[in-house]
């Protein structure tokens, strides 16, 4: 699935660079961290809906190992978990109900 | 006079009492328990993150039950883990359609070599990939 959401027939690697403010140009209120484009991605994937259903089924899922981002990422409603919680999750899915 | 006062003194008394923390409280309503729901969850992966799971990031790709997202890698292709994590995940997606693959071999030899164990890891991992990818390839 694309970032605009159009489903891709096949598994395709796509890079997108999102342009960098210098610093010449840029404020310091305009740079903006690694983390915060990554909470910003997870934001612009949930498209404005709760990242979380009302049954607990996960839209979007945070994975890091940074307590700070997760933080982050938990402020601004997205959940977030480390790699081992991940793989919890994803035995959990793939357990027979 | 003095009866109601007092009466209206203990009304208050037994009032704060049923309000004291020592009072037992209403359960609250329990959260539903997280899960992930295949073809419709994305995971996003810090890269960090993404290095230390690896194999657990591969075996997502390889079910394709679950969307991958990685936003920085094409950002943190300069440093070397973002470097060998972009390597890998090149070889991963389009070794089946690369002819010559001189180029990966070399940049993921070379990063093989790197003093960071995570790359040294991933690109040992690539490297190994495509090796399997090869004898498959020459003994199907």
């Amino acid at each position: 699935m694309t970032s605009r959401g159009s489903l891709l027939r096949t598994r395709a690697f796509r890079e997108e660079d999102a342009p960098t403010p210098t610093a010449a140009v840029a404020s310091p209120h305009d740079r903006m961290l690694n983390d915060d484009r990554i909470r910003n991605c997870c934001v612009h994937l949930a498209d404005g809906a709760p990242a979380v259903g009302a049954d607990g089924a996960l839209r979007v899922l945070l994975v890091s190992n940074d307590q700070n981002l997760r933080v982050k990422a938990l402020a601004a409603r997205i959940p977030a978990a480390t790699s081992d919680g991940a793989a919890q999750l994803i035995r959990q899915a793939a357990a027979p109900t | 006079m003095k009866l109601q006062l007092q009466e209206a003194a203990a009304q208050r008394q037994a009032a704060r009492r049923a309000g004291s923390p020592s009072a037992p409280r209403a359960p609250r309503p329990t959260r539903p328990a997280l899960r992930l729901v295949p073809m419709q969850s994305q995971l996003v992966f810090d890269t960090n993150a993404l290095i230390d799971a690896l194999p657990l990031v591969a075996a997502i790709l390889d079910a394709r039950r679950f969307f991958v997202r990685i936003p920085l890698i094409g950002r943190d292709r300069g440093r070397d883990a973002g470097r060998a994590v972009h390597t890998l995940f090149l070889t991963r997606l389009r070794f089946g359609r690369h002819p010559s693959r001189v180029a990966v071999v070399r940049e993921l030899e070379g990063l093989r070599q790197a003093p960071v164990p995570a790359v040294a890891q991933c690109a040992a991992a690539a490297l190994q990939l495509l090796d399997d990818a090869l004898q498959e390839q020459h003994n199907p």
